[in-house]
C-alpha cells in the first residue's frame, strides 16, 4: 500500500474536523485543528498511520480524547504555573527518577534522592516549556522527558561509550545464511532450522522461551506475557536481550562454519 | 530500509523471520526527528497493542537501534512500575518551585493607538542556554537522538480582553548543505463571550542576533518563518552566543 501524502492526510483531517464541528463549539474545533496541523508538520501523523489513511480518524479521536483529559491540567502547569499542580507533579517526577535510578543500579538512599530532586527540577523545566502533542498520555510523555534527562545525566557523568561491545557482532555470516545459493530451498530450511535451534539451546530458559513463543509459535507479546506470568514490558526486554544473544551466537556459529568450509 | 531479500524472508517461515530480524539488529542510525513518538508507542504497547503488527516501521527501528530499544523498554518499565509498589523515597521530598519564577520570558504590551497593540517578548541569554543547553544542538545534529528534535523558543498565552491568544514559536534542525533552524509560529485564539473579532491581520517579527524576519498572519494557524542560519545565533561549537532575542506580535489594524 502506498504511503499517504501529506495532502491526502490533510483532506482526511479536514473531513474529521467537519464531523467534529457538527457537535462541538468552534473554539474547541479550532484548538484541535491547531494541534493536528502542528503534529502533521512534525511528522507524527505519518508515523501513527503508517500506510493506512483510515487511521487519521482514529488519530483525531485520540487527540480529542486526550485534549479533554489533559488540557485543563496542562494549562495549570504551563500557563498558570499553579504551585499546587506543580508540587504534585514534582513529587511524581522525583519518585519516577528515583525509581529509574534504582533500577539502573543506584542505592535506594538519600544521596540518590538528592540526585533525583536535581534531575526532577531539570525535567520540570523541560515540561514547563515543551510542546505536548496530545497524542499520548501525559504520563507517558512526561516519562520520556524524565528518561531523557536521566540519560543526559549518565552521559555527562559516566562518559560511557556509545557503542557497547556486543553491538560489534559480525553479521556477514547471518547475511550468508539468508542468501546462500549452494543449498536447495529444502536443504536451506533444514540447515536454518538446525542452526537456530542449536543457538536457542544456548540461551537461558526465559530468553529461549520468549523466542520460541513469539517467533516460532507466532503468538503475540501480550499472550506470551500472560503465558510466562510477566509484564508486557518485561517480555519486550527479554525478547530484545534474547535477540541480541542470538545474534552474537549465530555470528560466531557462522564464522566457525565458514572456517570449516 | 529492508532489502528485497529481507522483505521476502519476512513473509516466510518463522525461522527466516527471526533471522531477518537478527540481520536488522543494531544496523541503523535513527534519523533525527523520527523518535519523538516513543511515548505514544510505549503507551500502546503497555495497553497490549501488538507494536510489531500495528507499527512495523517503529518496530524495525527498535530492532535497528539499541538506544531507541533501551529507551522503549525503560519507558515500558516505568509505566508498569506506576501500577506497582515502587521504591519509596527515603526522605520527605524537597519541593523547590523557584524555577517557575525564573522561567517566564519578559513580555511587554504597548498600545500604539486604539485597536493597535503590540506585544513583545525577550529571552535572556540564560534562558536561551537552557533551551539549547550546552552543545545540545551539536548533540542532536550528531547523535542517535531519542530526544524530541523540536526546540520550543516561546510558548505563551496572552489576553487582549476578551480574546486569548496562544502562541507557540518552535523550531527544528534542518540538515543538509546548510544547517539551519526552521522556525514555525503556531497561533490559536480563544474568543470570549462577547465574540469580537480577533485583531487580524497580525504581524509577527523575530529578531535573533543578525536574523530578522517578519510575517503577516491573516488568520489563526501555523506558519513557517524563514530559516535561521545557525551562525546567526550560535558559535562554532553550536552554543548560543550572547545576542538579543526578541519576538513581537502586532495588530496591524
Amino acid at each position: 500500500m502506498p504511503i499517504p501524502s501529506t495532502e491526502a492526510i490533510f483532506i482526511k483531517i479536514e473531513k474529521a474536523l467537519m464531523e467534529l464541528a457538527a457537535r462541538e463549539d468552534p473554539v474547541f474545533v479550532m484548538r484541535i485543528k491547531s494541534i493536528l496541523l502542528t503534529n502533521l508538520d512534525r511528522g507524527r501523523l505519518h508515523y501513527f498511520i503508517e500506510d493506512d489513511i483510515l487511521r487519521v480518524r482514529l488519530y483525531v479521536q485520540k487527540i480529542v480524547g486526550n485534549y479533554r483529559q489533559f488540557a485543563p491540567d496542562l494549562r495549570k502547569l504551563q500557563n498558570d504555573h499553579c504551585p499546587q499542580t506543580w508540587t504534585a507533579l514534582l513529587k511524581k517526577l522525583q519518585r519516577w527518577i528515583f525509581n529509574y535510578l534504582v533500577r539502573k543500579g543506584f542505592q535506594a538512599d538519600a544521596h540518590t534522592q538528592m540526585i533525583a530532586e536535581e534531575l526532577a527540577n531539570e525535567a520540570a523545566i523541560q515540561l514547563l516549556n515543551a510542546y505536548f502533542p496530545f497524542d499520548a498520555h501525559f504520563d507517558a510523555w512526561a516519562h520520556v522527558i524524565v528518561i531523557n534527562t536521566c540519560r543526559k545525566y549518565f552521559r555527562s557523568k559516566l562518559k560511557k561509550s556509545s557503542i557497547p561491545d556486543n553491538w560489534l557482532v559480525d553479521i556477514e555470516p547471518l547475511h550468508n545464511m539468508l542468501r546462500d545459493d549452494t543449498f536447495t530451498e529444502k536443504e536451506r530450511q533444514a540447515e536454518l532450522h538446525e542452526t537456530i535451534h542449536k543457538a536457542l539451546a544456548q540461551l537461558p530458559d526465559a530468553r529461549r522461551e520468549v523466542i520460541e513463543l513469539t517467533y516460532l509459535q507466532g503468538i503475540s507479546i501480550k499472550e506470551a506475557a500472560e503465558h510466562m506470568g510477566k509484564s508486557v514490558g518485561a517480555l519486550y526486554s527479554l525478547r530484545f536481550y534474547a535477540l541480541e544473544d542470538l545474534r552474537e551466537i549465530l555470528g560466531q556459529t557462522g564464522n566457525s562454519n565458514d572456517d570449516k568450509r | 530500509m529492508m532489502t528485497n531479500a529481507e522483505q521476502k524472508l519476512n513473509s516466510q517461515t518463522p525461522e527466516r523471520k527471526l533471522l531477518a530480524d537478527l540481520v536488522q539488529m543494531n544496523t541503523g542510525r535513527v534519523p533525527r526527528g523520527e523518535d519523538e513518538m516513543l511515548a505514544l508507542f510505549a503507551e500502546e504497547a503497555h495497553r497490549g497493542v501488538n507494536i510489531e503488527a500495528q507499527y512495523p516501521t517503529f518496530y524495525r527501528k527498535l530492532l535497528q537501534n539499541a538506544d531507541v530499544r533501551q529507551a522503549f523498554t525503560d519507558l515500558l518499565d516505568a509505566l508498569e512500575q506506576e501500577e506497582q509498589l515502587t521504591h519509596p523515597l527515603p526522605q520527605k521530598p524537597n519541593i523547590d518551585l523557584r524555577f517557575l519564577r525564573t522561567q517566564s520570558p519578559r513580555s511587554h504590551l504597548e498600545w500604539l493607538a486604539p485597536e493597535h497593540w503590540r506585544i513583545g517578548w525577550q529571552h535572556t541569554f540564560e534562558k536561551l542556554c537552557q533551551i539549547f543547553s550546552p552543545s545540545e544542538l551539536a548533540y542532536r545534529l550528531d547523535a542517535v537522538a531519542i530526544e524530541d528534535p523540536w526546540f520550543t523558543l516561546l510558548r505563551e498565552d496572552f489576553e487582549i480582553a476578551p480574546i486569548v491568544y496562544s502562541i507557540v514559536l518552535d523550531c527544528n534542525l534542518a540538515t543538509g548543505a546548510n544547517e539551519t533552524l526552521t522556525p514555525y509560529l503556531n497561533l490559536a485564539v480563544t474568543l470570549g463571550t462577547e465574540q469580537p473579532r480577533p485583531a487580524f491581520p497580525l504581524q509577527a517579527r523575530l529578531q535573533w542576533g543578525n536574523y530578522d524576519a517578519s510575517i503577516t498572519l491573516d488568520e489563526a494557524g501555523r506558519v513557517r518563518l524563514p530559516d535561521i542560519p545557525l551562525d546567526a545565533a550560535f558559535d562554532a561549537e553550536l552554543n548560543p552566543i550572547e545576542v538579543d532575542f526578541n519576538f513581537t506580535l502586532e495588530a496591524l489594524a
